[in-house]
């Protein structure tokens, strides 16, 4: 039953917070922000408090039969398909559903007092809910039907709220922008349910891990699925919408585009990691895409001027991160970071979305600076998150991406060239996420002295989830990771996992003090800088690819060909017209009598010729 | 040659020609005499195949009620002069028809003869019929429990066909609606 | 020796049938067309008939029951409707009946 409430009460919070909206719209009415977002808090703090029984009842399990499971109707039946809607409650959901309902309860509670301006935020609240309901029926859904109903729910709730502010043009192209991008991966999905029922004859999460199928068809599925992942977890080819999708509200980046929505691609491989891990070019596979997308990303977010651009930057270089791991077959280190990130970057988004509240609405680093007295807990908040992605210990993101790196060297499928990406990344990382941080809290301000001296610190309920992350992001580390998903890792290796911790602190180090040489008393202002050029090359690949293509066969496909066969189809009705109207003689019984030629020779058709009573 | 088989080849042959009158014969009293002795011939052959109680609504019911409607009809429209409509239609059309139809009657006959060798499927042989009590019982307990349903519709139906037909009598002529 | 079997009833229903749809195929006359409906219910009567004797069972005599008491209904509501075309048109020919046609 809990496992059932658990997705239920954001449901139920959508549901109440959706109606008030329409209700108070269609009357013209404003509706009060804290009532509606005590609601939507709430129902997630519900959620979290159930997640967190059904985990200690987990944990009072024997390890091997950690799992509950709970089947509320049969969802479809079709011939040998049959799919129930079941929700499974193991350690893997454990973890996500935790991060979800957790992190979500104190970015909701965070968007009381970001989002206390805005218009329609009973509609926020709801598609906040709902993004979260599905984000449930994602991790705990036991079939691929219904983890693709949680991918796409999420999928259209991202797409809502990055588009929440529709009036302007620039957010409801980001939006559609996102929402087609994840369609890319989408098909990925679903061809790899159409070949997973197919040859496994289930779709069954756990049933299907457990059939016999062939090499070829367990590589081809797990390209799929990965495929699946780079649209929905950012990662090369697919990863430039994340970017973009910074133009919903900050709450919904923290939450959606940061800590919870864009590491389902993760928490899909680790669920499938039986097959996953079957298949050496599936691995490898993924282990480079992830490496690529960590390196290219973490390139990117070293020339943005868009505080929150580098933030989603380095939230696509921290996936890649993720998908290494996996690649590598260390999927328990995947997970272990996907939770560690989840309370660092939405700590980091939070406190970026604080200094924009502050700012009112200023996002360009190179505008700020000096912040560190006038927002002081935002600053004492936004220096563990940076801590914790930089890796310095004891903070979170030390524990987790040192094992990620650690496992790149000396895991049964890694190798020095991953090693060397993960190496290089992380280097990458602590210059731009220190450059980001001196920019915005020490040196002059750079601002108008009004606006300066205007910002202020945030009300309560905004820091009050600032500091509970900082806490986290400082002791999450120590939680571990679950250790079910164990695959090719822990070989015995005469690496020395403390050689490799030191290596990437000394690592962070140096990029943290090139960017402290670089930026500390340098603040000439640079601008956003495209290096890559990723958009650019889509458009002119596909974009104008496309349009080429279009006006060629507009112009010699149309006249040529299209034209021709409806001038000849025109006539050839023409004629059959003209044909068939001598037989429209408007008499009842001559149409009879056709009726009887008909039927005729049809019963011709069974009884003598080939017809399917050919046996008579 | 039994009696069942020489009893069944005059009444079939009188029902075949009969028929052919009906759609022959230029009068419509002609054609509706016609028809009461296919009618006729119809209730011989149910009493036959030992249908005794389709065999006296045959004649009751069709007969009885069906052809006096139809005779009363024609009286009331003074439609008994001969009409000669059939040489109205051109020959091809005829041809056609009469071509379509040989070809429909051979394929039903053929598909009804596939059924030569059917096993029944139930169990009520002439012997056991009369020692359950006859046709008529055993029909009738049929009607009024299992079928009781259908019958009750089949109430409804005459209502309505009540209700129309004196709808459609008591109605008044549309003025102008005369065309030809 | 040949005896009468039900096979040949159906035949001749089949006969029937046929000879009552060419009438209604053939004829312009609504009141014949009509007698010509009532063939082609008689001869689908008598396969009902002869099916069920065919196969030993009743529910044939009781379809033809209620098939007859369609019939009643069929040729009252037919012979009302021709009644108020003569009313109206003073033909029972079909071929004069063409105002939807129009």
């Amino acid at each position: 039953m809990n496992n059932t409430l658990i997705i239920l009460l954001p449901l139920l919070g959508f549901f109440i917070n959706g109606v008030w909206h329409l209700i108070a719209s269609s009357k013209g009415k404003k509706v009060s922000p804290f009532a509606s977002g005590t609601i939507a808090t709430l129902a997630m703090a519900g959620s979290f408090a159930l997640a967190l029984t059904q985990f200690l009842k987990l944990r009072a399990m024997p390890v091997e039969s950690r799992l509950i499971e709970e089947t509320l109707f049969q969802w479809m039946k079709l011939g040998g398909l049959s799919v129930d809607f079941a929700l499974r409650f193991d350690s893997l959901s454990a973890v996500f559903t935790l991060v979800i309902t957790g992190v979500g309860t104190l970015i909701h509670l965070y968007s009381v007092g970001y989002m206390s301006d805005e218009e329609n935020i009973a509609k926020y609240f709801s598609y906040l809910n709902f993004f979260c309901f599905m984000m449930l029926n994602l991790v705990l859904g036991a079939t691929l039907p219904h983890v693709f109903l949680g991918w796409e729910g999420v999928g259209l709730a991202s797409y809502l709220l990055i588009g929440f502010w529709y009036k302007e043009m620039p957010n409801v192209l980001a939006g559609q922008k996102a929402f087609i991008m994840n369609r890319i991966g989408d098909l990925g999905f679903l061809i790899a349910m159409f070949i997973g029922f197919k040859f496994a004859g289930t779709l069954d999460l756990l049933e299907i891990q457990k059939a016999v199928l062939s090499p070829h068809v367990v590589t081809v599925f797990g390209l799929l699925i990965f495929f699946a992942c780079t649209g929905k977890s950012a990662q090369i080819p697919l990863f430039t919408w994340l970017p973009d999708a910074m133009a919903g509200p900050t709450p919904v980046s923290a939450l959606i585009h940061a800590a919870t929505m864009v590491t389902s691609g993760i928490y899909l491989l680790a669920r499938l990691n039986p097959i996953i891990a079957a298949s050496d070019i599936v691995l490898s596979t993924i282990a480079i895409v992830g490496g690529l997308t960590a390196l290219v990303a973490a390139i990117i977010a070293c020339f943005q001027s868009d505080l929150k651009k580098v933030l989603a930057y380095s939230t696509v270089s921290q996936l890649g991160f993720m998908f290494m791991a996996c690649g590598v077959g260390a999927f328990q280190v995947g997970v272990f970071h996907v939770m560690t990130h989840a309370f660092f970057k939405a700590l980091l988004f939070l406190a970026a979305g604080s200094v924009i509240h502050a700012l009112h609405g200023e996002q360009n680093i190179f505008e700020m600076g000096g912040l560190r007295k006038k927002l002081p807990l935002t600053f004492i908040t936004f220096t563990a998150g940076w801590a914790a992605i930089l890796g310095l210990p004891p903070f979170s993101g030390f524990f987790s991406k040192d094992e990620i790196i650690y496992e790149t060297l000396v895991s049964h499928h890694g190798n020095k060239i991953i090693f060397g990406l993960a190496i290089i990344s992380a280097a990458l990382t602590a210059f731009y996420m220190t450059r980001l941080y001196l920019l915005v809290f020490f040196g002059n301000a750079r601002m108008d002295k009004k606006k300066f001296d205007h910002a202020h610190e945030s009300p309560w309920v905004m820091g009050a989830p600032l500091a509970v992350l900082a806490t986290l992001s400082l002791v999450g580390g120590w939680f571990g990771a679950p250790v079910s998903l164990d695959h090719g890792a822990a070989e015995v290796s005469e690496i020395s996992p403390h050689l490799i911790m030191f290596v990437s602190v000394v690592i962070a180090t140096l990029g943290a003090g090139l960017a402290f040489f670089k930026y500390s008393k340098n603040t000439k202002v640079e601008k956003t800088t495209d290096v890559f050029g990723i958009d650019r090359i889509y458009g002119v690949a596909f974009g104008r690819g496309l349009q080429k293509l279009s006006s060629g066969a507009a112009k010699y496909v149309e006249e040529w060909v299209v034209q021709r066969i409806i001038q000849v189809s025109a006539a050839l009705v023409d004629l059959s017209g003209n044909m068939i109207k001598v037989l429209q003689v408007g008499s009842a019984q001559a149409y009879l009598m056709m009726i009887v030629l008909a039927v005729v020779a049809i019963f011709a058709w069974f009884f003598l010729g080939a017809g399917i009573y050919g046996n008579f | 040659m039994d009696f069942g088989l020489l009893a069944f080849s005059i009444f079939s042959t009188i029902a075949i020609l009969g028929s052919i009158m009906v759609i022959l014969k230029k009068s419509p009293v002609a054609a509706a005499f016609s028809l009461v002795l296919v009618f006729f011939a119809f209730a011989g052959l149910y009493a036959l195949m030992g249908a005794h109680l389709v065999a006296a609504l045959q004649i009751l019911v069709y007969t009885g009620a069906i052809m006096v409607l139809f005779v009363f009809v024609i009286m009331l429209l003074s439609q008994d002069e001969p009409v000669n409509d059939l040489k109205e239609s051109s020959g091809l059309f005829k041809g056609v028809s009469v071509l379509g139809i040989l070809g429909l009657m051979g394929l039903l006959i053929r598909a009804v003869l596939t059924a030569r060798g059917m096993v029944p499927t139930g169990t009520l042989t002439d012997e056991k019929i009369v020692s359950m009590g006859g046709n008529v019982r055993l029909i009738s307990e049929g009607i009024f429990t299992d079928h009781v349903f259908h019958f009750e519709l089949t109430s409804f139906l005459l209502l309505g066909a009540v209700v129309s037909t004196v709808a459609l009598a008591k109605r008044k002529a549309v003025s102008g609606g005369s065309k030809a | 020796m040949i005896t009468l079997e039900p096979w040949m009833m159906l035949v001749v229903s089949m006969i029937i049938f046929c000879i009552g749809l060419l009438g209604v195929i053939l004829r312009k006359n609504l009141l014949i067309m009509l007698m010509c409906v009532e063939l082609m219910l008689n001869g689908v009567n008598l396969s009902f008939v002869a099916f069920s004797k065919m196969h030993q069972i009743l529910d044939g005599h009781l379809t033809v029951l209620f098939v007859m008491t369609v019939a009643a209904a069929e040729s009252a509501v037919g012979l009302g409707l021709v009644i108020a075309l003569f009313r109206n048109l003073r033909t029972v020919d079909s071929d004069q009946i063409q105002m939807l046609r129009d």
